[in-house]
């Protein structure tokens, strides 16, 4: 396998599929001498590969059927090898592995873009340019995550500058874009523009011919908190609740994604109860979230008895979270080694009888739901997504597999205690939004049963492992199958903090296909469109129409609209 | 004094709009699981509130209070010929009080049309446009449904043939979808649409605006709920009088109010194009069999 690199580890007697052997044969070849380092981790391979052979290699094996995109973080390790870092973390789906191409990248230094290749990467190369300075070949770079009034030069998560020092460098320039708007008094909200259909920050302008969406633009990252630089200065345990707040929703993927990837980077065996109790948490999570979209979409179906029945199934579901966890959301029970809080026998009866309620209930319910003609006859057909566009943008969760692809980290990365449970994955062929809908009711079901399960296997012994030593500048990932798709942590371990912490989550994969989604639906059928991606923000909506006819495009704020309106905007 | 009597009879009737309203939030909370208003006044007290608010006139909208506070009267107006109708219809039909009803139902929303469009708020524009296409779909109905029922209704105890009973029946059907159509309750209330149109024509209304235009909007709702009532009461008007007629119109009316609003519950909201296409495929069966039947009964 090595054929002849003298720095190439030896893996033989290393347990991992041939999809694996093949892609890292193919990224060998390719490369030959450019090849710096090639060493596993459990599941891991991690190639370190000279910046110039970086594209060949992507090149060699991007055509893989198999092969995911699955992240990239990059990472500022000028302290410790005096270059950036990229880390494009590549999974091979159905086998479980991952292999990580580490793309060193000195300063001054052009990387090839291998956007064109992996169209999901787009994001990630801007980001990287946004947040680290990192330039990239072959390719327009425009800003992503920054506002348009950020510095020049000043790159928030390079290790040379602090919070603090950002604070004191960058000071919005909202007050005085208001002032010269001429709007006579300045109120600061810190919400801004919003819409109804989406209750977060996005901001979709949406080109429309009649009520028919010709073409959509999104523009994000309006609240980026810059929580991955907050958790360099925070210790490894502090780290998942700062993790759970990253989602109003979903939290706990979030701190397990995070915990994982601290643990597989430093070695750290969790107890199997632990894993046990995660794994139910998250399924918890699953179902409140499931039924809290479901709801929202009914609403925005402008049924509003579903959703309200809906939310009242969920309500049970706050309650069973509330019983096991303490809490209705942001649970705080994962720490680095495990959970701190047991589920206590006493409480499973109680559980397994909301579960046989809440089947029975969600069972009439979206029966009912489902079947009301306005839902059925706007779901059919909508927001089109197909298999090949799926793959393309690298999608997860009920997204990719509304398309026809069941990829689940679960069953293809399996995690925490789901290797012990046997459950299907819901996939639909028909990528429109009824398919996305039904892969969630679906999934409501497997998710009852899963806890079910797990709850009978229950083992005994402790939550928490034993003790555990910080390790530097090892790299982990964690991952978990969130309720919107996959989400993936990456860590580089420091001394006593995560040296760098890289949270992707799966909106911000899946959000790279929505334009595509919109092209061709109604008006009326956009804001459907948007959530059936479900879309995970962190506060405020924005949508912005735009006349093809009156061939006015450009971004107009909201103190605009609300003064001229669209005709003299 | 037939006339004053009606002038009451009209206050009264617009007195109960919102009072309706109320009652059908409150079934409505009921069918959700939900709690709901705490009292079936809560619509008059949200009217007052808002009544009390600052008046705020949209940008590039300076008539725009004008034009809310003419689509209110006409709205008011034409509970006038209704009530009036409604008083008489036992010694005498006037087509010219079915008319004028009509013609102000349309007029009422039609300034309301105008009063969006001119905002200039594109969410306001393309829901007039909206209401537009359905209102002018909508009026073929409300028109031709309200003159066949009535009239054939009126007749029927005195020429009670299969044939014109079945086109008064069929006439009736007609009225009861573009009375509710009219009323703009789900799936028709595409103009509003919040998810998509952020509220659309209401966008840009708050304060006195926003009372003026959710009253005007709960009294044509009444008003063709009235008309709906009048149609079904026509063939016993001969036997009753007019003290057992009002109050029987009363009840039917709020019977048919919140009956219409229990079936907005169980309804998701429409598209334009779905929602036309089927309203014109509705109507155009219902003519053709209309038209069958008369040709049969002559």
């Amino acid at each position: 396998m090595s054929r002849g690199f003298s720095h190439v580890e030896d893996l033989k007697g290393v347990p991992r599929g041939p999809r694996s052997d093949a892609v890292l044969s193919r990224v060998l070849s390719a490369c030959g001498d450019s090849i710096l380092n090639v060493s596993r981790r459990g599941t891991t391979i991690r190639v370190a590969l000279k910046a110039e052979c970086f594209r060949k290699a992507v090149e060699s094996i991007y055509s893989e059927h198999d092969l995911y995109f699955r992240t990239m973080a990059a990472s500022d390790e000028r302290l410790k090898d005096g270059v950036y870092k990229l880390y494009y973390v590549l999974g091979i789906d159905g086998e479980g592995t991952n292999v990580v191409l580490e793309v060193p990248a000195p300063e001054g230094v052009e990387i090839s873009t291998v956007s064109d290749l992996f169209r999901a990467s787009d994001w990630y190369e801007l980001e990287a340019k946004d947040l680290f300075g990192i330039n990239f070949s072959g390719r327009s770079l425009r800003r992503l995550v920054l506002p348009e009034d950020w510095p020049e030069n000043l790159y928030p998560l390079r290790k040379d500058i602090s919070a603090d020092e950002i604070k004191s460098l960058y000071q919005p320039q909202m007050i005085s874009q208001i002032a010269e708007l001429g709007v006579e008094e300045v109120v600061r909200v810190p919400i801004g523009p919003y819409h109804p259909a989406l209750h977060e920050p996005e901001y979709f302008e949406l080109y429309v011919r009649g009520e028919k969406v010709v073409d959509a633009r999104y523009v994000g990252f309006m609240v980026h908190r810059g929580i991955e630089k907050l958790a360099e200065s925070m210790k490894y345990d502090q780290v998942p609740f700062l993790a759970e707040r990253i989602c109003g929703i979903c939290g706990f993927v979030h701190s397990t994604s995070y915990v994982q990837a601290v643990e597989e980077a430093l070695g750290i065996e969790v107890p199997e109860r632990a894993q046990f109790v995660r794994s139910i948490v998250l399924e918890v999570e699953r179902l409140h979230s499931h039924l809290l979209w479901i709801g929202v979409a009914l609403h925005l179906l402008g049924y509003d008895t579903g959703f309200m029945h809906a939310w009242r199934i969920r309500e049970k579901i706050m309650v069973l979270a509330e019983l096991l966890t303490g809490s209705r959301k942001t649970y705080g029970i994962n720490l680095v080694g495990g959970v701190k809080k047991d589920v206590n026998q006493d409480k499973v009866p109680k559980v397994r009888e909301v579960l046989e309620q809440l089947k029975k209930e969600f069972s009439e319910f979206v029966g009912i739901a489902i079947s009301v003609p306005q839902v059925m006859a706007r779901l059919r057909g909508t927001g089109l997504l197909p298999r090949g566009e799926a793959r393309a943008y690298a999608l997860v969760g009920p997204t990719v597999r509304g398309s026809g692809l069941a990829r689940d980290v679960r069953k293809d990365y399996t995690y925490a205690a789901y290797h012990y449970v046997s459950f299907k994955v819901p996939v639909y062929s028909e990528g429109d939004n009824l398919a996305r809908t039904l892969v969630r009711v679906d999934e409501v079901f497997e998710s009852i049963s899963i806890i079910e399960q797990l709850l009978d296997m229950l083992p005994g012994g402790s939550v928490m492992a034993e003790g555990w030593e910080t390790q530097p500048m090892k790299l982990g990932i964690g991952a978990v199958e969130a309720p919107r798709g996959e989400v993936i942590h990456v860590v580089v371990t420091g001394d006593y903090s995560p040296y760098r912490w890289r949270v992707r989550a799966p909106t911000y994969q899946n959000l790279q296909a929505v334009p595509t989604m919109l092209r061709g639906v109604d008006l009326a059928d956009a804001p459907l469109t948007i959530a059936s991606i479900d879309p995970c923000f962190s506060c405020t909506d924005r949508a912005l129409i735009i006349n093809l006819r009156s061939g006015s495009v450009k971004a107009v704020p909201i103190e605009v609209i609300s003064r001229r309106g669209v005709r003299s905007g | 004094m037939v006339s004053l009597t009606s002038l009451l009879v009209t206050v009264s009737f617009a007195l109960l709009p919102p009072l309706l309203d109320g009652v059908e939030r409150k079934v409505k909370a009921k069918i959700q699981t939900r709690y709901g208003p705490p009292t079936i006044l809560q619509t008059w007290y949200d009217l007052m509130k808002l009544w009390i608010k600052e008046l705020k006139i949209p940008t590039s909208s300076e008539s725009s209070f004008l034009l809310v506070s003419l689509s209110f009267l006409t709205a008011i107006t034409a509970l006038y010929p209704l009530a009036y109708m409604i008083v008489t219809l036992h010694t005498q039909f006037e087509p010219l009080l079915l008319a004028l009803p009509l013609t102000l139902v349309a007029s009422s929303h039609g300034l309301m049309l105008i009063t969006s469009t001119s905002t200039s708020n594109p969410f306001a524009i393309i829901g007039s446009y909206r209401s537009v296409i359905l209102t002018l779909l909508n009026e073929f109905g409300l028109i031709s449904g309200s003159v066949i029922a009535i009239y054939t209704g009126l007749r029927l105890l005195t020429n009670h043939t299969l044939s014109t009973t079945m086109i008064y029946l069929l006439s009736l059907v007609i009225l009861l979808f573009s009375t509710y159509v009219g009323g703009g309750r789900l799936p028709f209330d595409i103009h509003e649409a919040e998810p998509e149109l952020a509220s659309g024509i209401l966008i840009e209304l708050s304060g006195k605006l926003l009372a003026l235009y959710i009253y005007t909007h709960l009294l044509i709702r009444y008003v063709l709920t009235l008309l709906m009532s009048v149609a079904l009461i026509a063939p016993l008007t001969l036997v009753i009088a007019t003290p057992t007629a009002l109050p029987l119109t009363l009840l039917i009316s709020f019977i048919l109010y919140i009956a219409y609003g229990m079936i907005a519950v169980a309804l998701g909201r429409t598209r334009v194009d779905i929602g036309v296409k089927t309203l014109f495929i509705y109507y155009l069966i219902a003519l053709i069999v209309l038209v069958i039947f008369t040709c049969l009964s002559i």
